[in-house]
């Protein structure tokens, strides 16, 4: 089978953090050009990552004038997202973007048109491919818990420690704070395990002066077509952890995002502990989530998570704002921004 | 009179235009000739997923080649065998590094060590007593086909360190402390008849996965391999009697490491290593727990001892008694025991002194 060539757009953080490693885990793509504004950035990467014969362009096009890449990477700041979607799918380039899809509503329906297109387009929300979370999604249709009833996430970090080389994060408008670029990770999650979205409630607050121009903390309260209910907890300003619960009416599943388990705890296990259920081994949700991509490509598959989810989270997030805004419940059904 | 030379013969040759299967026709041809007749497993260095031109796993191409080598000989059956890791499972490795392809093509089996039939041997060895062994390994001969990398732990991994991959756990890590007697008896155990080193690309620095590959252009092989690590780890720059488990391997007969006839091309590379400290702190780290586990060994076969005492007494004093770990035993239970002990302890003796 032939390797899948590569482009990669953007040598920020989570390039180097996360895409890169995985990248050197996956036989079956290289990387044959990098892209980025600072051009000693990219050759920073090329040269930590080994990529011998790597090109390296300031600009896309020029990119792509010399390359012939099968697919790219996005993994530039959320508001560029949009226009270079649209670029590579008309160059008929599958394309993995980090997530969001777009910071607005507006823009990102302009990518509806292109879901029907041969270009695969997958969407990096990296939770789902978490085995903790697979393990656990698997648990919860299996009906192991009975019937769904609710689901609450909870993720904490210091986004100061978070090594941004754009700084995008504390930048409201290039789609920064911790509603817009945390709580999209974990809308995208709980809709894939309770299905769509009624509405939407949410409180954001900025508690750290060090991240005055963006919040640093969000609730979300979410109501399902199914009845069941969702919450979102982001916190920016604390200690690194994630907890993920789904509740049931005869169970409850608990994971965190630091160990390889999920915890089942039953109305018949009484006050013993719960059981611990081992996910399958990953080398990291990054790595799962490209070669899923890079597959997908190969075996001319559809991807798992594409233009729709990334359009849902996006609505559910942007409908999050504006009740943070306005303090009121927010119908996403004719929700458009 | 003629001098028979007893030194083991290394060759080394150089890989031109990245045509490794010339390089390595070339080196094979400069050894004593070889018998590839019989089921042979091949063991290629398969520890992760980070493809051969970064230094870390063998290439396909070499193994590729080594098969067209048996071929012209003979047409028994070939395995490619490796087990999994913490990292992957076999069938992953096997899959996408490629090594699928070549089931079809050459007609060879990829077996899975860790999924493989087990049989238990008794090894006897300076490690492990009994090995629950993949039976591929008891129904042919080794060849092993491994990479030239640095490791932060022993300094190198070459050929005995490829033969680590015949475990078939999944976790491998509770051998590290004891590496050099687990290695012993590895290599002790299902000692390749052949060894080659695919340098085509190798690995520096934080080897063995994480370090920086190093375009080296070598075939490295021979039939002895301590020998072949040695003549590696020498051309790397790193002094083999400052690896541990070579030097132990040496010791116990599985290989020369000093007396060896290198034939070939001659090359060398100084490989960067990584920062002496940390050598220092991983190797302490493994130190201790050695230390630990001997310890806790040691420890655990004392207490057995006074439960047996305890359980001894107990029971001489009552008539009978039941434990978790012996059941139910009588008083007569207990004499015929220590009856038994010192006809088995004259016994031993007596034969030991009559031989």
């Amino acid at each position: 089978m032939n390797k899948v060539e590569l482009l990669i757009i953007g040598c920020g953080a989570i390039a180097e953090k996360a895409h890169l490693p995985a990248l050197r885990r996956i036989p079956q793509a290289y990387v044959s050009a990098l892209v980025d504004k600072n051009a000693n950035r990219a050759q920073e990467l090329k040269k930590k990552f080994h990529l011998k014969d790597a090109l390296v362009f300031e600009d896309h096009l020029k990119a792509l004038e010399e390359v012939d890449p099968d697919a790219v990477l996005i993994l530039t700041p959320p508001s560029t997202h949009p226009q270079l979607i649209e670029e590579f799918a008309k160059a008929k380039i599958h394309i993995f973007c980090e997530k969001p899809i777009a910071t607005n509503l507006r823009d990102a329906r302009k990518l509806i048109q292109l879901i029907s297109k041969p270009t695969k387009i997958m969407i990096g929300f990296s939770n789902r491919f978490l085995p903790q979370i697979i393990k656990m999604y698997e648990l919860a249709k299996s009906g192991e818990i009975g019937t769904t009833i609710a689901m609450i996430t909870l993720f904490s970090q210091d986004i100061g420690k978070w090594p941004s080389v754009s700084a995008y994060q504390f930048r409201k408008e290039l789609g920064g704070g911790a509603l817009f670029d945390s709580g999209m990770h974990y809308a995208d999650l709980i809709r894939w395990f309770l299905g769509e979205v009624v509405s939407v409630e949410s409180k954001v607050a900025s508690y750290d002066k060090k991240y005055s121009s963006i919040d640093d903390f969000a609730n979300i309260q979410l109501e399902f077509e199914n009845g069941s209910i969702g919450t979102i907890y982001v916190l920016w300003c604390g200690p690194m952890m994630g907890e993920f619960f789904v509740m049931g009416d005869k169970g409850i599943l608990k994971a965190d995002s630091l160990s390889n388990n999920v915890q089942v705890f039953k109305k018949e296990f009484w006050i013993l502990p719960p059981v611990e259920i081992k996910a399958r081994q990953a080398i990291s949700p990054y790595h799962s989530e490209l070669l899923h991509f890079i597959k997908c490509i190969q075996n001319n598959k559809e991807v798992e998570v594409g233009v729709t989810e990334g359009i849902e989270a996006l609505r559910i997030i942007l409908g999050a704002s504006r009740s943070a805004e306005t303090g009121k419940k927010i119908f996403l059904k004719n929700f458009e921004g | 009179m003629q001098i028979v030379n007893q030194n083991p013969r290394v060759a080394i040759a150089k890989i031109e235009n990245d045509d490794i299967a010339k390089a390595l026709k070339r080196a094979i041809s400069l050894l004593e000739p070889i018998d590839f007749t019989g089921p042979i497993a091949i063991k290629p260095n398969l520890c992760d997923l980070i493809p051969a031109s970064m230094g870390v796993t063998t290439d396909i191409r070499a193994v590729e080649a080594l098969i067209e080598i048996i071929r012209e000989k003979s047409n028994d059956k070939i395995s490619i065998v490796e087990s999994d890791h913490w990292i992957a499972s076999a069938d992953e490795e096997f899959e996408n590094l490629g090594y699928k392809e070549l089931e079809p093509k050459y007609g060879v089996e990829l077996v899975n060590l860790s999924r493989d039939r087990k049989v238990s041997i008794r090894m006897k060895g300076h490690h492990f007593d009994v090995f629950r062994c993949p039976e591929t390994l008891v129904n042919s001969r080794l060849i092993s086909i491994s990479k030239m990398k640095t490791q932060y732990q022993f300094r190198f991994t070459g050929i005995l360190k490829n033969q680590f991959g015949l475990i078939p756990e999944k976790y491998k890590g509770k051998y590290h402390p004891f590496m050099s007697e687990v290695l012993a008896d590895l290599n002790g155990t299902f000692r390749p008849f052949l060894s080659i080193i695919e340098g085509l690309y190798s690995m520096e620095s934080a080897g063995p996965a994480e370090g920086k590959p190093i375009k080296t252009n070598v075939i490295i092989c021979g039939t002895d391999p301590v020998a072949v690590d040695a003549v590696a780890a020498t051309l790397a720059g790193i002094n083999p009697f400052k690896i541990g488990y070579l030097k132990y391997a040496a010791k116990k007969g599985i290989g020369e490491i000093n007396n060896i006839d290198v034939v070939g091309d001659s090359v060398q590379f100084n490989f960067e290593f990584v920062p002496f400290p940390a050598f220092v702190f991983s190797s302490f780290s493994l130190k201790i727990l050695r230390m630990g586990r001997k310890i806790d060994s040691f420890a655990s076969k004392i207490s057995e001892l006074f439960e047996q005492a305890y359980v001894a007494t107990i029971t001489l004093r009552h008539g009978f008694h039941t434990t978790l770990t012996y059941g139910s035993i009588t008083r007569e239970g207990i004499l015929r025991f220590a009856k038994a002990l010192i006809k088995r302890t004259f016994y031993r003796i007596k034969k030991s002194l009559l031989t």
